[in-house]
C-alpha cells in the first residue's frame, strides 16, 4: 500500500515537474500528527549510480547504527552519548528513507553482494563485523577511544561514499547525498574534539 | 596520453568509483557491482595507472591518520585550524610513496600541512605520549614510523596485518623536549605507498609552557591562523549550526517552526526539514 502510494506519489511529481532538479519541498506537511512518520518522495527518474550509491549508503548507515547502539549502555562522556544517540536517530531515519526510494524503483535495498566479504583484501572501510566485535568487547577504560575513532573513521569514510551519488540522476539522492557529506564532515568534527580534548 | 588511455573505461559506473575511491577500496565497488566485477577491476587499475596517480599500478588501500594527539589534518578536519582546504574533508588522504619525510605525503593539494608559518597549535604533553590512529580502510601494514627531525624515535612492526580496531603506540620522547613536530608514518604491507601525520607538540610541558612554546610571530597582514571552534550557543529563535538543542527546544528554520525531538549540537546537513525528522518535528 505505502509502496503503492509512493509509486504514485512519485510519479505524480514527475509528471508535474518534468525534469525538475529541484529536492522535494521540505515543508512540514498539513496534518502536523502524522509527521513523524513522513518519507520525503522521490523523483521516478534515476540511474544506476543513484541505485547504487542508496545500497551502498544504506549498508554504511547500517554498520554504523551496530557501532551507536553499543554506545547507548556503555560507559561514556555526556557529549559523547548525545553526539551517538543522534546519529542513531538520523541515520536509522535516512535508512527508511533510502529503502522507502528503492523500494518505490523495484530496486533491491542491499547491494548484490556482502561488503564484508572482501574485508581481507582490505577493500572494507573502517567497519566491519571484526571492528564491531572489538568494542563490543573493549573495557570500559578503553570503550569511548575506541568507540570514537571507529566512528571517526567511519563517517570520513561516508564522506568519500557520497561522490558515489555525483553520476547520479535522481535529485533527491543528490539532495540526500549533499547532507549525508555535509553531516558526516561536521561529525567528525565533533568527533575529533572529543577524542582531542581541549586545545 | 592518460586522456586516450582512460577513454575506455569512462562510463558513469567506472567514473564514480574512481573518482570516489580512486584504486583504494576498489573491492568495495566491485563487491556492490556484481556482475560488472569482471569488466570494472582491470579497467579501474587501467585508468589509474593512466592517471598516474600511482607509479606501481599497484592497488593501494588503505587511509588513515593520528587523531590524538591531533594531527595538523585532525585540526583542520575538526575545524580548530581554519581555512585549510581540501584535506578538511579528508584527513585520512595523506599518502605518497613511502620515504617522504614531509608532512603533506608530497601532495600538492595538501601543502598547507607542511607550512609551519601556519603556526600550527601545539599540544602539551609528557615525555611519553601515547599515539591514536583512524582508519577508513584497513590494509596489511609494514610498520609504523616516528620521526622527530631527522631521527626516527620509534618503529612498530605491523605483522603485514590488517590494523587492530584502534591502533595507538606509545612513544618515548624524553629526549626530545620542547616544541616538536613528530612525524608519524604508516607504511602499507603490500604497495609502495604511506600515510602521513604530523602531531605538533610541547614535550615534557607542564601548565606554564617553556619560553620556547609561542609559535613564531605572525605577520600582521595575515588573519589570525587559527580559530578555535566556538563553544556551542544558547537556543534561540532560529535555528543554527553548532549549538546544543535539547528535546522540546523551538527553533524557527526557513520560515517554519520545529520543535526538538533528539537533544543533539545542530551541524550543517542536519537543518530541520523532512530529512531530519527524527531530530526536529514541524509544529
Amino acid at each position: 500500500m505505502r509502496r503503492a502510494l509512493l509509486a504514485a506519489a512519485a510519479a505524480a511529481l514527475f509528471l508535474a515537474t518534468g525534469c525538475s532538479t529541484e529536492p522535494p519541498p521540505a515543508d512540514p506537511p498539513a496534518n502536523a500528527a502524522q509527521a513523524a512518520d513522513t518519507v520525503p518522495a522521490a523523483d521516478a527518474e534515476h540511474n544506476a549510480a543513484d541505485v547504487m550509491f542508496l545500497q551502498m549508503m544504506i549498508t554504511h548507515d547500517t554498520q554504523g547504527l551496530e557501532l551507536t547502539g553499543l554506545a547507548a549502555d556503555r560507559t561514556v562522556s555526556d557529549e559523547a552519548k548525545l553526539l551517538a544517540a543522534a546519529i542513531d536517530a538520523t541515520q536509522r531515519e535516512e535508512v527508511k528513507i533510502m529503502e522507502s526510494w528503492l523500494t518505490g524503483w523495484k530496486e533491491a535495498t542491499t547491494a548484490s553482494q556482502d561488503m564484508s566479504a572482501h574485508a581481507s583484501h582490505g577493500g572494507l572501510p573502517a567497519t566491519g563485523p571484526e571492528q564491531v566485535e572489538a568494542l563490543r568487547d573493549a573495557s570500559d577504560a578503553d570503550f569511548e577511544t575506541t568507540f570514537l575513532n571507529l566512528l571517526t573513521g567511519h563517517q570520513n569514510s561516508a564522506v568519500e561514499l557520497t561522490n558515489l551519488a555525483g553520476d547520479g540522476l535522481n535529485p533527491q539522492t543528490r539532495d540526500l547525498a549533499k547532507r549525508i557529506k555535509e553531516s558526516r564532515g561536521d561529525q567528525v568534527a565533533q568527533l575529533l574534539r572529543l577524542i582531542g580534548g581541549a586545545a | 596520453m592518460a586522456g586516450s588511455a582512460a577513454r575506455g573505461w569512462r562510463s558513469s559506473y567506472q567514473r564514480a568509483i574512481y573518482k570516489t575511491f580512486k584504486v583504494c577500496l576498489w573491492s568495495l565497488s566491485v563487491a556492490s557491482l556484481g556482475m560488472r566485477k569482471v569488466l570494472v577491476y582491470p579497467l579501474v587499475i587501467a585508468g589509474t595507472a593512466a592517471a598516474g596517480l600511482v607509479a606501481t599500478g599497484t592497488a593501494a588501500s588503505a587511509h588513515g591518520y593520528v587523531s590524538a594527539p591531533p594531527s595538523r589534518q585532525a585540526l583542520c578536519a575538526s575545524r580548530a585550524v581554519a581555512d585549510c582546504g581540501q584535506i578538511q574533508f579528508e584527513p585520512q588522504s595523506v599518502e605518497g610513496p613511502k620515504g617522504l619525510r614531509s608532512c603533506d605525503g608530497g601532495l600538492a593539494q595538501f601543502a598547507i600541512l607542511d607550512d609551519d608559518s601556519r603556526a600550527w597549535p601545539a599540544r602539551t604533553v609528557g615525555s611519553s605520549v601515547t599515539f591514536t590512529w583512524v582508519f577508513t580502510a584497513r590494509h596489511r601494514t609494514s610498520n609504523w614510523e616516528y620521526f622527530v627531525g631527522g631521527t626516527r624515535v620509534a618503529v612498530v612492526d605491523g605483522g603485514n596485518q590488517q590494523p587492530e580496531a584502534v591502533v595507538s603506540h606509545k612513544v618515548d620522547l624524553s629526549k626530545f623536549p620542547g616544541r616538536r613536530t613528530v612525524l608519524a608514518v604508516w607504511n602499507i604491507g603490500d604497495t609502495a605507498n604511506a600515510f602521513y601525520s604530523c602531531i605538533d607538540l610541547n614535550v615534557g610541558g607542564s601548565g606554564n609552557p617553556p619560553a620556547t612554546t609561542p609559535p613564531p610571530a605572525t605577520k600582521p597582514a595575515t588573519p589570525p591562523p587559527t580559530t578555535a571552534a566556538p563553544p556551542p550557543g544558547k537556543p534561540s529563535g532560529t535555528w543554527a549550526t553548532n549549538t546544543a538543542y535539547r528535546i522540546g527546544d523551538e527553533v524557527t528554520f526557513q520560515g517554519k517552526r520545529y520543535r526538538c525531538r533528539q537533544s543533539h549540537t545542530s551541524l550543517s546537513g542536519w537543518e530541520p526539514s523532512i530529512f531530519t525528522l527524527a531530530l526536529w518535528l514541524p509544529v
